[in-house]
């Protein structure tokens, strides 16, 4: 692996791209080895002694073909793996003894289709097999996870493509790790005490189905750290190490006193404009009908007002027994009935009783709405009005007013009396 | 050899009297310090975070910032000087990226994190407070022991965030959890405060109606010991996420035993968002010569059209469709 980094390093000082650079030599290599085992089948008498001329000769064509290749039909298959392969077997290729070997890895090569992922897995294992690597399996398992570089430069070149090319070599290495996490481990078994180390695992993993929402996950946390929190109280009560602050300890706290009043005001702030917002709101529904209600409530007031003065009113006068006819002395809330219906009737300004005081003492002193002058004189319409005329009126009294003729006035014996 | 030898008989004789104090001994003490430093170029977020992380952590040296980013095995050296086993190191990049190394010289493991949601205590407004040196619970997710790697990340968390029984400054109450949890091939960080409200049992069964009498139900609870106790939690912040991106066998140096895959550098993000945005400017600008190229053909073989004919019209209309085809 070092060599690998080294010549990664190298080839990246000459400005080349070590990925592009691999691939050639994979392909160039995969034919050279389909030739020479054709050549083999062909002479198999001097196979070895020719070997490394072939090579060098081959070298050369094959490097054009091959470009053509690049470019031709986009056979980009880099597979980490098989990289990986690819430089042992370069080492192993200075010696001649592992033939066998690469007369394998032909014939595997040559059944394979040209552009399957599934054959890179079949290749590495029997690689893995033949060179009898220390490799474990988990490592291959993930190599296969690795996606080939011809499905990334597909992606690529639609800029809408999520972007997250994995062609990073994954180091995994579990033996090292295990190894690591045992040389630091604290010394905690079943018998050490709680108290010393503190440390719950949640009995299940905590699952948390989308990550980007906020509140389940902020939930889960929760519930995961209210559980230990329980647990942990139990166990260090069970062992006796104290828990809970007594209330009579004072002493520094992570948060300071000033810190803690400006969450206190933050918090209030919060609830003030809470409420600020609540009420707003409710304003703003209550605009809707606001007019409507003021009106009426408007009117409820004057009608109570005024019902009320026609009872003093009547009242006053019933007390004063002034001219009161007989009829209407016994009851005087017919009255006000009335003059409520009345009031009830009618609609907009009318009902307000007109202008200000200032404004009818003006308009007392000065006058108001046109001339007064013949206002009580008959003219054409008053004299052509017939409207109050009554024949029967007219005989049966001496004056034609057509009302029913009023009780007389009693005399002042009896007018005295009734005081 | 000899000296190999030595050494193997050592440790293996270390091991079995370590072996025997275990069994037969009561249990030993933990001794942990953790030097907290950060590089240089912070921002004042991170800062905070330091802050905070050594006001919770009573063991903790905080030392200041570091010159090199390259020479961070000047570290070992550094908490070999102040004693400390363990070292926190926060790496600012570009005033906006943060990288936090959690190793464990002289020859533990180092990780490398990236810090992302960071938010400290300052701007998060928790209203859970609790002991400066109180020592926490530590809250693990089980699926920290699926993965080897993830062990190690266990490991190391506890070792640091843990604060020793019988720390110097420590206080002997526990009134707060630390949550560490995997999502996401992630590591989130929480802190609550433990908030204890006791119930006697008889207030339990009328679901505590009366609030007003906290004082009298704790005198109840004292009474009668262990009452049922509610447990509620109050976060206290500061919050964080980190992404491990690899681990190496010694501390600051070593071969890397584990690497993420998954993980993308911010730089690259921010270089594709970029690109993304230049795309536009390059294809418009791209349309621009293109028409150019195609106004000049046209107005350069004006004059000859008048012609007609001749082997430069056919070149023209040649070279015409070949344009076109193009678009």
């Amino acid at each position: 692996m070092a060599k690998a980094k080294l010549r990664q390093i190298l080839a990246a000082d000459k400005g080349k791209v070590p990925y592009l650079e691999k691939q050639k030599k994979l392909q160039k290599e995969a034919r050279k080895r389909k030739r020479v085992q054709d050549e083999k089948e062909a002479d198999e008498d001097d196979v070895s002694g020719e070997e490394e001329e072939e090579k060098m000769e081959v070298d050369g064509e094959w490097e054009s073909e091959s470009d053509e290749e690049d470019s031709e039909d986009d056979e980009r298959v880099i597979d980490m793996s098989k990289l990986e392969d690819s430089d042992s077997e370069e080492e192993d290729d200075d010696d001649d003894d592992d033939d066998e070997d690469e007369e394998d890895e032909g014939e595997e090569e040559a059944k394979k289709p040209r552009n399957g992922i599934l054959k890179s897995s079949k290749a590495t294992t029997a690689a893995d097999k033949d060179e009898a690597k220390e490799d474990d399996d988990e490592e291959d398992e993930e190599d296969d996870e690795d996606i080939p570089l011809s499905e990334i430069s597909e992606e690529d070149q639609d800029p809408e493509a999520d972007i997250i090319p994995r062609q990073k070599l994954t180091i995994d290495n579990h033996s090292a790790l295990t190894a690591s996490q045992a040389s630091i481990a604290l010394p905690i078994k079943k018998s050490t005490s709680f108290s010393l180390h503190h440390t719950i695992t949640t009995s299940t993993p905590v699952e948390i189905k989308d990550v980007h929402d906020d509140l389940t996950r902020e939930l889960a946390f929760y519930t995961q750290a209210l559980d230990a929190a329980k647990q942990g109280r139990a166990l260090l009560l069970a062992e006796g190490a104290p828990f809970t602050r007594p209330t009579d300890y004072f002493a520094e706290m992570v948060k300071s006193e000033e810190h803690m009043g400006k969450i206190k005001e933050k918090i209030k702030e919060q609830a003030a404009m809470k409420q600020a917002s609540a009420d707003a709101k409710r304003q703003r529904d209550l605009k809707k009908f606001g007019k409507q209600v003021q009106v009426a409530r408007l009117q409820e007031r004057q009608k109570e007002k005024r019902e009320m003065l026609d009872k003093i009113n009547v009242l006053k006068r019933k007390r004063a027994g002034a001219d009161l006819g007989d009829e209407n002395e016994g009851d005087p809330f017919d009255i006000a009935i009335e003059k409520a219906e009345k009031v009830n009737g009618r609609e907009g300004r009318d009902r307000r009783g007109g202008p200000n005081a200032k404004r009818q003492k003006k308009n007392e002193k000065f006058g108001y709405g046109g001339k007064k002058k013949f206002s009580k004189s008959g003219d054409a319409v008053s004299s052509g009005d017939l409207g109050g005329f009554n024949s029967k009126g007219m005989k049966k009294n001496s004056f034609g007013s057509g009302k029913k003729a009023k009780a007389p006035r009693p005399g002042k014996s009896k007018r005295q009396a009734r005081r | 050899m000899s000296a190999v030898l030595k050494s193997v008989t050592d440790a293996r004789s270390t091991k079995s009297k370590e072996e025997a104090t275990e069994s037969t001994g009561p249990d030993k003490k933990f001794r942990q310090r953790v030097l907290i430093l950060s590089s240089r170029g912070v921002t004042y977020r991170h800062r905070h975070l330091l802050q905070d992380l050594t006001s919770l952590l009573p063991h903790s040296r905080k030392d200041s910032k570091l010159d090199t980013k390259s020479k961070l095995f000047q570290l070992n050296e550094l908490a070999d000087l102040y004693n400390c086993n363990n070292i926190l190191f926060f790496e600012a990049r570009k005033r906006e990226d943060l990288y936090m190394w959690m190793s464990k010289p002289p020859n533990g493991p180092t990780i490398k994190f990236h810090v992302q949601n960071l938010h400290t205590m300052e701007e998060l407004h928790f209203s859970g407070n609790c002991l400066k040196g109180s020592r926490p619970l530590l809250s693990f997710d089980k699926s920290f022991d699926s993965k080897p790697y993830l062990t190690v990340v266990k490991e190391l968390m506890i070792q640091t965030f843990g604060v020793p029984k019988g720390a110097r400054k420590s206080k002997p109450f526990v009134d707060h959890v630390m949550s560490f949890t995997v999502a996401d091939g992630k590591v989130w960080i929480r802190c609550y405060q433990i908030c204890e409200a006791e119930l006697g049992k008889k207030d339990a069964k009328e679901d505590g109606a009366d609030e007003g009498d906290d004082d009298e139900k704790k005198k109840k609870g004292k009474k009668t010991g262990r009452s049922e106790t509610e447990i509620s939690l109050l976060e206290i912040g500061p919050r964080l996420v980190l992404t491990p991106i690899i681990i190496q066998e010694g501390s600051f140096g070593g071969p890397i035993i584990y690497e993420n895959k998954e993980y993308v550098s911010p730089n690259v993000l921010r270089a594709e968002y970029r690109n993304r945005r230049a795309q536009k400017f390059n294809v418009r600008s791209a349309q621009k010569v293109g028409r150019e190229i195609k106004k000049k053909a046209l107005r350069l073989d004006k004059h000859r059209i008048g012609g007609g004919g001749g082997k430069d019209w056919e070149e023209l209309q040649a070279g015409l469709k070949d344009l076109f085809q193009e678009d």
